[in-house]
């Protein structure tokens, strides 16, 4: 029986429970993967994942959790990552971890490096690095600096480093989320390959369509404990998604119609310069418009300068930025720190959270207010009273699960940053709230919620602009939508008059032709 | 929906019994404070053996808390340069030079002690601006700029007095660093009524304030520690400010200097709580592009920082100046050393965002106990300088891997 077993399982990990304070991650978790098979972990955020494969990779060390791991039948006792990797399990993370100042060679043998004689054999590890890059199909000069390359590109090299330790068991979390559609696919088409040479692959992503393409079995976790773990070819999507967030989600966007009123922010000529490529505006005589009551798509490539033009906007763009800007009919100059922008009623949410949002260290209380202290502040002094009312009121009200709003915001999940950011935006009470990728690296339930907040904020008379590089999102979601190409505004769409398609999308993102510019 | 209901009903406060003993025994999360207070006892108890129980009397206990009464004060706005993710290297060299300039219009100019006093937060504020030019608005690193300071400082300092001993200041000047509370009703009592009435106060308002503030939280619909804990804590940092306070109300009374250190705490503890400031100076430290985004003025607070910080030093070096007599070249040499290891040892993470007041002053009187235990043992210079320099490691070392842990 055991060794039959052997032969079936690569990873067996067994009634894995690990505690937080206040918290239990994982409940007798039992998440067992077969070899040379691509296993799909899905779940909300929070379900688990992550401490998970922490765990798996030896982040949490042997001891911080209770229950058993095995590889290929054999317990292991992890004390450190460096362990996990001996033993051929490489994680790569949503945050890739390549040190920018160095080239690819440099960065594919970090910490693995070819000695001879006492020094680093560079030949060895260019010909090496040379047949990995190959391996994932990549076709690019080891010794260029990974700073230049594109999400894309380092998410195959982190691969490529992993190839050159001979991994067996290949962890990916979330490797498509910053990528472009084309590079989502040629990821996908690389894990077959992988697979075909008895690579064993976990795959965690919220990108469903990706799962059902690749994987062989999907294992779902739902506060911290496994629901199910089935063939993917006997599962369907509704299904996964019930299994996921516990109950029936009619409708993956939530719809509203909504008439537009005035037009509530417009920006006229607006350009900006690139510091590091005076030749190549960062943006280009752009002119749009926002309206009250409609939720704005704005669409393109990575690069294609939508970012930058949410940031011009706001005020933080590290550029000079020309032109006009018109707020309820007054007059600016382009701003020059979000302050202004605030305080005219402009608010911005980040892609990335953990660099452009939170702050870890402090509480999901003075997080939500930080932005909004002018308003809660008499006579010099914090209302602490008020402040405490609006943030319970606003844990309430986007449903962040916490036991206190004095809750550190790095104990929180990803979906609740998101909230609380979310939150933090609103209170600063903006005319216009610009939502950069907004539901990126959150789970369908959550998604859904905040679909639904940004149709009450609609009605509430808040302008929402949402960046977003989910086609079916944007096509699902705005009323109205901008694509954006290299710095310009290549396209506008309107839902209701125009016939929206991701094909049609996916025209303008690549600069086809240059359409009505409001 | 379920999920949601879950959320709300966590939310919903009453169920402080949950989170009592996770909470409790949640020594990572405690860490700071728990580690401070093992090496509080650690120190206290190695040194009343190794000094045969001259350590812990009234006397030099007495003694302690004066001469930790000066780097306390600087630790007070260290700890919000730490915060910020900034540095002052420069802190004891300022502090000298300060002095020097008081003494020498005390002495040389025979100022009044108003005018001594207004000349030397002058020089602080001028010292906030400079550092607060330089490493808020042209962004040059504050480890730099502060180290380009100390040095500038060592040879105003020469400049000002010519290498000398500048001394004695007036009466009036020394009572900051020197003087006791009047005592109101004579010497025969043996303690300082006032002392004793104003200590008796502090324990009743922290009683009052603290029951006041787990109502409210209660209300609020936040968890908090059970009943019998909340009692336990009461008692046992109640008993904690009497033995402190009755080091001193008991014996000749309060100190100015000491006074001034607790007024000090109590402003910059409100501040950092209860004002914007405060707010803007852990989100610069905790996250700096995030505090940008949320419209904070970034050059500015770190101006007001430096600023703020610039004042308190000038108030330490009144302090020192009163409490010596006299401003020496030397004169508050490696003070920043101590003020910054009582910030470390005080639970201010270097790495920014995190930091306590009330940590940072019992880290520095911690580091000021070594100094006067080590003295009193008639140490060499050689081993306080490894010990201190030892000790500093330590705290950083812990700090940074106590906050490793936690991801």
């Amino acid at each position: 029986m055991k060794m039959s077993r052997e032969h079936e399982y690569i990873l067996e990990m067994q009634h894995i429970t690990k505690e937080f304070p206040g918290v239990k991650a994982l409940d007798d978790v039992n998440f067992c993967v077969k070899k040379g098979e691509i296993h799909a972990l899905v779940g909300e955020n929070g379900a688990g994942k992550s401490t998970l494969m922490k765990i798996m990779s030896g982040v949490y060390p042997h001891g911080s959790y209770s229950g058993d791991i095995r590889l290929s039948g054999e317990i292991q006792k992890y004390s450190s990552i460096k362990d996990s990797e001996k033993a051929g399990v490489t994680i790569i993370y949503q945050e890739l971890g390549l040190v920018h100042s160095m080239n690819v060679c440099e960065n594919i043998f970090l910490g693995n490096e070819i000695m001879r004689n006492g020094r680093i054999d560079w030949d060895q590890q260019f010909r090496l690095a040379s047949k990995a890059l190959r391996d994932v199909k990549l076709d690019i000069d080891p010794y260029v600096e990974v700073g230049g390359l594109g999400t894309g590109v380092q998410q195959l090299i982190e691969i490529a480093k992993a190839l050159s330790k001979n991994v067996k068991l290949l962890i990916l979390d979330e490797p498509t989320a910053s990528l472009t559609e084309e590079d989502s696919e040629n990821l996908l088409n690389l894990m077959k390959d992988l697979k075909n040479k008895g690579i064993t692959c976990i795959f965690i992503s919220h990108k469903l369509k990706e799962v059902f393409s690749i994987c062989d079995t999907i294992t779902v976790l739902r506060d911290g404990k496994t629901v199910v773990t089935k063939p993917a070819s006997e599962m369907k999507e509704e299904e996964l998604i019930t299994y996921m967030v516990g109950r029936e989600l009619k409708e993956l966007f939530p719809r509203q119609k909504h008439t537009p009123g005035q037009t509530v922010l417009e920006i006229h000529d607006w350009s900006a310069e690139n510091p590091n490529n005076p030749e190549k505006k960062l943006l280009n005589n752009i002119n749009i418009s926002i309206r009250k009551g409609e939720i704005l798509g704005i669409a393109g490539l990575m690069g294609a300068g939508r970012t930058e033009l949410a940031l011009s906007i706001y005020g933080a763009l590290d550029a000079k930025v020309t032109g006009e800007l018109v707020l309820n009919g007054k007059k600016f100059k382009p701003f020059t720190a979000p302050k202004q922008a605030i305080k005219e009623g402009i608010g911005y949410l980040s892609e990335d959270r953990k660099r452009y949002g939170l702050v870890l260290s402090s509480s999901i209380i003075t997080n939500m207010s930080l932005a909004s202290l002018d308003k809660l502040t008499k006579g010099g002094v914090i209302d602490r009273d008020l402040e405490v009312s609006k943030a319970n009121e606003s844990v309430k009200k986007y449903h962040v699960k916490t036991p206190s709003i004095y809750q550190l915001a790095e104990n929180l999940s990803g979906g609740n940053q998101q909230k609380v950011l979310l939150a933090k935006s609103i209170l600063a009470e903006p005319a216009v709230l610009i939502l950069d990728e907004p539901t990126r690296g959150i789970d369908v339930g959550a998604k859904y919620e905040i679909y639904q907040l940004m149709n009450e904020l609609v009605e509430q008379g808040i302008c929402v602009v949402m960046i977003s590089s989910e086609l079916p999102e944007v096509i699902g979601i705005s009323d109205r939508i901008y694509i954006m190409h290299e710095g310009c505004v290549s396209g506008e769409l309107e839902i209701e008059k125009d016939i929206v398609t991701q094909d049609k999308l996916l025209y303008f993102m690549a600069g086809g032709g240059q359409y009505g510019q409001a | 929906m379920d999920k949601h209901d879950a959320a709300l009903e966590i939310n919903s406060g009453t169920k402080t019994k949950k989170f009592v003993l996770s909470e409790v025994f949640n020594l990572r999360r405690d860490f700071d404070k728990v580690s401070l207070i093992v090496e509080l006892l650690l120190v206290f108890i190695t040194f009343q053996i190794l000094t045969g129980g001259t350590f812990m009397t009234t006397r030099n206990l007495s003694n302690l808390l004066m001469q930790g009464a000066t780097c306390s004060i600087i630790a007070i706005t260290m700890m919000l340069v730490i915060v910020s993710q900034n540095a002052d290297l420069s802190a004891g060299n300022v502090l000298g030079f300060m002095g020097v300039v008081a003494a020498t219009m005390q002495v040389n100019l025979e100022l009044g002690t108003s005018a001594t006093i207004l000349i030397t937060l002058l020089t602080g504020l001028l010292v906030g601006l400079w550092h607060g030019f330089w490493i808020g608005y042209v962004k040059l690193p504050a480890f730099i700029v502060t180290f380009a300071t100390q040095l500038i400082m060592k040879g105003l300092i020469l400049l000002v007095g010519g290498g000398m001993s500048i001394g004695p200041v007036s009466p009036s000047f020394a009572v900051f660093g020197y003087e006791y509370l009047p005592n109101i009703i004579g010497e025969e009592t043996g303690f300082n009524l006032l002392s004793v009435i104003l200590l008796v106060l502090a324990i009743l308002c922290y009683i009052g304030f603290s029951i006041y503030n787990r109502r409210k939280k209660i209300k609020e619909g936040n968890p908090q520690y059970g009943m019998p804990i909340f009692i336990g804590q009461l008692v046992l940092v109640s008993a904690a400010i009497f033995l402190v306070g009755s080091i001193m109300a008991f014996n000749r009374g309060f100190s100015y200097a000491v006074l001034i250190l607790v007024a000090l705490a109590l402003v910059f503890s409100f501040i950092v709580k209860n004002t914007k400031f405060g707010r803007y100076v852990f989100a610069i430290g905790g996250n700096r592009d995030a505090a940008r985004l949320s419209g904070i003025n970034i050059e500015l607070n770190v101006l007001k920082i430096y600023v703020l910080h610039g004042l308190v030093t000038a108030v330490a070096a009144i302090v020192y100046l009163g409490r010596v007599g006299q401003a020496a070249a030397t004169s508050g040499t490696g003070f920043e050393f101590t003020a910054i290891s009582g910030c470390v040892v005080g639970g201010t993470s270097i790495l920014g965002g995190r930091g306590n007041i009330i940590g940072v002053i019992i880290g520095t009187m911690l580091m000021a106990a070594l100094d006067n235990g080590m003295s009193l043992l008639n140490l060499d210079a050689t081993f306080q300088y490894i010990i201190k320099g030892m000790v500093l490691m330590i705290a950083i070392a812990i700090d940074v891997s106590s906050k490793k842990t936690k991801k």
